[in-house]
C-alpha cells in the first residue's frame, strides 16, 4: 500500500514539475501581455491542479502554499486586481518555492519563513474582503464540478395564462442557462395575427437544448413554480458518449424523434433530394420554427461532441522513460537480427524465405520508426526554460534582451533533448554576457537598445538544426586569432578561413573575455559545449559579422539509438562512420599516394585535404590494396579524409555502448552488430582528427 | 412606455421609448393596430427602449404577420438597441430564415440581430 502511495506521489511530483514549467512559461508570457485572459486562466489552472493533486497525495504544505497564490489569481481572473510586475515576480518566486518543496522531503525553518514571506507579500496585494470572496468562489467552483456533462432536450410549452400571474418566461430561460450551455428556439406557430392577439397571453413555446453536469433535478427545480402552468418534457439526448449512436443525428431523425413528423412523411420527401428541412417546410409538414429548433439541436450536439473528442484526444498515458529505453533496446536487437535474416535469405536463394524476409524487414522498419517516434518530444519545453534565464540574467547585467523562438514544435529524441539543455544554457549565457551590448553601447552603434536572442529549430533530413542567433557585437576575429596564437593553438603564419578561426573558441581553455564574470568568461563553457555536442554525434558551427551579431548552428541527430552510418572495411575489419559528417568518397590510387610524398595530404579537385589512414591508425594488416578509398568528412569546419579499403554503403546502425574496459579508448564511440553477427566499431571522427592534429604538431 | 405616432403621407412613424413590458402590452397592440390601419408602411423606432419582455416580442411578431397579410410593410429601425437584441436572443426568437409568410424577407428575427 505504501509502495503504491509512493508511486502515486512520484507521479504527482513528475506532473507537478511539468505544471511548474507550464506555469513559468505562462507567467513570462503574461508579463508581456498582462491583459490576456487566456494566460491568466493558464496560470490559475496550473496552480489549481498543483493544489488539488498536492492535497490528494499528502503534500499538504504545497497545497496550502499554492492555495494562497491561487486566491490572488482568482482576483486577477475576475478583473479585481491587475497583473503587475510585482505580482509576476512574486508568483515566479512562489513557483520556485513549490519546486524546492517538491525536491525536499522536509521543510527547513528557513524555507518555511521564505514561504511565509511570499504569502504575506501576496496577501498584501489584495484586501481582506476580496480574499474572502475569492476563497468562496474557489470553493463553489470545486463543489460544482461533480458528475459528467449530459445534453438534454427540454420542451417547455406554457399555458396562455403564464405571464398573467407575473411569471417572466425570459427570466426562466435565463435561469436555465446558468446550469450550462444552452440553445433556445422559440416556437411561435400559435401566434395569431395582431387583431386576434391577446397581448398578455403567452403564445410562445420553447425547445431548449442544454448541456450541463448538474443533473435532471436541477433542471426541474428551475420550472418548479410553473409546473402547473406548462407542459414540460425533459429528455436526455446525449449522455457523454454513453449513448451509442455514431456521429450526429440527421435532421429528419430528430424531427421524427420529437414527434414533429411521421417516418412515412419523411420517406415521401427524401427521394426529392433537397435539404430535408426546406422540403418539409415547403410541403407544409412542419413549421420553420420546428426545423430551426431541430437544427439548433443538431448543431449543439455536434459542438458538444467535438468538444468532448478534443478533450479525449488530449488524454495520454504517462510511461517511465526506462520502459521506452528497454523497448528501443529490443527494437535494436530486432533490427540486428533482421539484418542477419536478410543476409541469410540472400545466400539461400529461396524465393519463399526471401519474401518473408522482406515482410519482416518492412515491419521492423515500421516498428523502429514508431518506437523512435514515441520518444520524440517537441523542443519547445526546453526553449521556454530559457525565457526565465534570459529574463533574470539580462536584469542582473543591466541589459535589455528579448528572446524570440521559432520551430518550438520540432521534435527530437528525449535523450537528445535532455542532454541538450546544458550546452544550450552555456551558449545563451555567452550570447547574453559577451554578445549583446549594454543599451547605451547599442544605441551608440545605432542599434535598438533592446537586444534580441533568437532560438530556432527545424528538421533537416534525419537531423535537427538548432540556431542560437544574437544581434550583439559579433565575434572579434582578430582577437580570436591573437588568443589562438598566444595559446599555441595556431601558428602566427597560419591562414585560416573565418569558419576555422571561429571554431577556435571551442578549444579547451579559450576565452577572449578580459574579465571573468560569474556568468561566463572562464573559458570553460565553449569546450564543454563542443564535447556535449560531439557526444550527441552532432556538430556545431559558428558564423558571425562584427557589429551585427553571431549565430551558433547545432546539427543534431534525431535519435541516439539508431544512426545512419557508412559501413567501410579495412583489412577485413568493418567500421562505421556516422553519415552525418560524411561529404563524399573518392578513390585513392597508388599514383596519388606517390604524389603525396609520404605526407598524409591528398589533392581533391585542387583542394588539399589531410587524411588519416585507418590501416596505419589501427595497425591492421600490411598489404595495402592497389586502390583504396578516402571518405571525406567535415569536422569543425575543416575537411578531413579517412583512408579505407572499401566503402560498403549506408548502414542503419544500432548503437551499442562499449564495455567499461573499452570505454576510454579514444577514437571509438561505440559498436554495432552486423548482419553476420560480427561487431563493427563506430569511429569517433572528431576525436581521431584531433589526435592526428596533435601528433602532427608534436612531431 | 411613451409613444409618438406621426403620419407622413402614406408612412406612419411610431417612436417607442421606456419599458415595453406586459403592463403596456395592450397599449402597444392598439398603437400598432392604429399605425397599420392608417398607412401602407409603418416604421417602428425602438432605439430609446429601456426594457423589453416577451409580450412586446409577441406583439411585434403578430404585427408583422398582420402587415404581410394586408400587403403592407412594417420595419424596425435602430434594431441594434442592446436591450431589444438581448431580449430577442434570450427568448430564442432569433432565426436563420423567416416564416413562410415572410415573403419580402422583412422578418424582425433574422440574423441581423446577432
Amino acid at each position: 500500500m505504501d509502495n503504491q502511495m509512493d508511486r502515486h506521489r512520484e507521479a504527482f511530483r513528475e506532473e507537478a514539475f511539468e505544471l511548474l514549467t507550464e506555469l513559468e512559461t505562462a507567467l513570462l508570457e503574461l508579463e508581456e501581455m498582462p491583459d490576456d485572459a487566456e494566460l491568466i486562466g493558464r496560470v490559475f489552472r496550473a496552480m489549481h491542479t498543483i493544489k488539488g493533486s498536492g492535497a490528494m497525495f499528502g503534500f499538504d504544505d504545497i497545497s496550502r502554499f499554492t492555495h494562497e497564490v491561487e486566491t490572488v489569481f482568482d482576483q486577477v481572473r475576475n478583473g479585481k486586481i491587475a497583473v503587475t510586475k510585482q505580482l509576476i515576480d512574486l508568483t515566479l518566486s512562489a513557483r520556485d518555492r513549490v519546486r524546492e518543496m517538491l525536491g525536499s522531503s522536509e521543510e527547513s525553518s528557513a524555507a518555511a519563513s521564505a514561504s511565509e514571506e511570499i504569502v504575506s507579500a501576496l496577501r498584501s496585494l489584495i484586501s481582506d474582503r476580496q480574499q474572502l470572496q475569492a476563497e468562496r468562489s474557489i470553493r463553489e467552483e470545486e463543489s460544482e464540478q461533480s458528475g459528467h456533462e449530459i445534453t438534454y432536450r427540454i420542451r417547455f410549452k406554457p399555458s396562455p395564462g403564464l405571464m398573467r400571474n407575473g411569471t417572466n418566461p425570459i427570466m426562466l430561460l435565463n435561469e436555465l442557462g446558468t446550469l450550462g450551455r444552452q440553445r433556445v428556439v422559440a416556437q411561435k406557430n400559435s401566434l395569431p395575427r395582431l387583431e386576434e392577439l391577446v397581448p398578455e397571453d403567452c403564445c410562445t413555446s420553447w425547445d431548449i437544448i442544454l448541456t450541463t453536469d448538474r443533473g435532471m433535478n436541477a433542471i426541474r427545480d428551475v420550472f418548479v413554480f410553473v409546473e402547473d402552468l406548462a407542459e414540460i418534457s425533459i429528455q436526455v439526448i446525449d449522455d457523454c458518449g454513453a449513448m451509442t449512436e455514431d456521429g450526429c443525428k440527421k435532421l429528419g431523425a430528430i424531427l421524427i424523434e420529437r414527434g414533429d413528423i411521421a417516418e412515412a412523411e419523411l420517406a415521401a420527401v427524401l427521394p426529392l433530394q433537397k435539404k430535408v428541412g426546406e422540403l418539409l417546410v415547403e410541403k407544409g409538414i412542419v413549421a420553420p420554427d420546428q426545423v430551426e429548433a431541430a437544427l439548433a439541436e443538431q448543431q449543439h450536439i455536434r459542438e458538444v461532441r467535438e468538444h468532448r473528442e478534443k478533450t479525449e484526444a488530449g488524454s495520454s498515458i504517462r510511461v517511465p522513460s526506462e520502459k521506452l529505453d528497454k523497448l528501443v533496446d529490443l527494437v535494436g536487437e530486432l533490427v540486428t537480427i533482421q539484418a542477419r535474416l536478410s543476409q541469410m535469405a540472400v545466400g539461400r536463394n529461396d524465393a519463399l524465405l526471401f519474401s518473408i524476409t522482406e515482410e519482416v524487414e518492412r515491419l521492423t522498419a515500421e516498428l523502429r520508426d514508431n518506437i523512435m517516434n514515441i520518444r520524440m518530444l517537441p523542443i519547445g519545453s526546453t526553449f521556454s526554460k530559457f525565457r526565465r534565464l534570459v529574463r533574470d540574467l539580462s536584469k542582473e547585467l543591466g541589459k535589455e534582451i528579448e528572446m524570440t523562438t521559432s520551430g518550438a514544435e520540432t521534435e527530437l529524441d528525449k535523450t537528445v533533448i535532455d542532454k541538450l539543455g546544458d550546452p544550450l544554457v552555456h551558449l545563451i549565457r555567452n550570447c547574453i554576457d559577451h554578445g549583446i551590448e549594454l543599451p547605451d553601447e547599442r544605441e551608440k552603434a545605432s542599434k535598438p537598445g533592446s537586444g534580441n536572442i533568437h532560438l530556432s529549430a527545424m528538421h533537416s533530413g534525419a537531423y535537427v538544426v538548432i540556431e542560437i542567433a544574437d544581434d550583439g557585437k559579433g565575434l572579434d576575429a582578430e582577437a580570436i586569432r591573437r588568443k589562438g596564437i598566444e595559446k599555441g593553438l595556431i601558428t602566427a603564419e597560419a591562414e585560416l578561413s573565418e569558419k576555422e578561426l571561429y571554431s577556435l573558441i571551442l578549444a579547451p581553455g579559450f576565452s577572449t573575455a578580459r574579465t571573468v564574470t560569474n556568468v561566463s568568461g572562464r573559458g570553460v563553457g565553449m569546450d564543454v559545449v563542443k564535447r556535449a555536442i560531439d557526444e550527441l554525434r552532432g556538430t556545431i558551427e559558428i558564423s558571425s559579422r562584427k557589429g551585427q551579431g553571431s549565430t551558433m548552428t547545432l546539427k543534431l541527430p534525431l535519435t541516439l539509438a539508431i544512426i545512419e552510418g557508412l559501413l567501410i572495411r579495412v583489412a577485413g575489419e568493418h567500421f562505421v562512420l556516422p553519415l552525418s559528417a560524411v561529404l563524399e568518397c573518392v578513390e585513392f590510387s597508388g599514383t596519388e599516394r606517390a604524389a603525396a610524398h609520404g605526407r598524409n595530404i591528398v589533392n581533391v579537385r585542387g583542394q588539399l585535404v589531410p587524411f588519416i589512414s585507418l590501416r596505419q591508425k589501427f595497425s591492421l594488416g600490411n598489404t595495402t590494396p592497389a586502390i583504396e578509398h578516402i571518405v571525406i568528412a567535415e569536422i569543425s569546419g575543416t575537411q578531413c579524409g579517412f583512408v579505407v579499403d572499401q566503402v560498403i554503403g549506408e548502414h542503419q546502425t544500432v548503437i551499442k555502448s562499449l564495455g567499461s574496459i573499452y570505454r576510454s579508448v579514444a577514437g571509438i564511440s561505440g559498436a554495432t552488430i552486423l548482419g553476420d553477427g560480427t561487431v563493427a566499431l563506430i569511429l569517433d571522427m572528431p576525436a581521431l582528427f584531433q589526435m592526428a592534429a596533435a601528433e602532427e604538431i608534436s612531431s | 412606455m411613451h409613444a409618438l405616432h406621426e403620419q407622413q403621407t402614406n408612412i406612419g412613424f411610431l417612436t417607442l421609448s421606456g419599458d415595453l413590458t406586459i403592463e403596456y402590452a395592450d397599449e402597444l397592440k392598439s398603437l400598432l393596430l392604429t399605425a397599420l390601419s392608417g398607412a401602407d408602411q409603418v416604421v417602428l423606432d425602438i432605439k430609446e427602449v429601456s426594457s423589453c419582455d416577451l409580450s412586446a416580442l409577441q406583439v411585434f411578431c403578430s404585427a408583422h404577420r398582420s402587415a404581410l397579410q394586408q400587403k403592407k410593410q412594417i420595419a424596425l429601425v435602430e434594431s441594434r438597441s442592446k436591450v431589444f437584441r438581448c431580449a430577442v436572443t434570450e427568448a430564442g426568437y432569433r432565426r436563420h430564415v423567416g416564416c413562410p409568410a415572410d415573403t419580402d424577407q422583412s422578418c424582425f428575427w433574422v440574423q441581423r440581430f446577432c
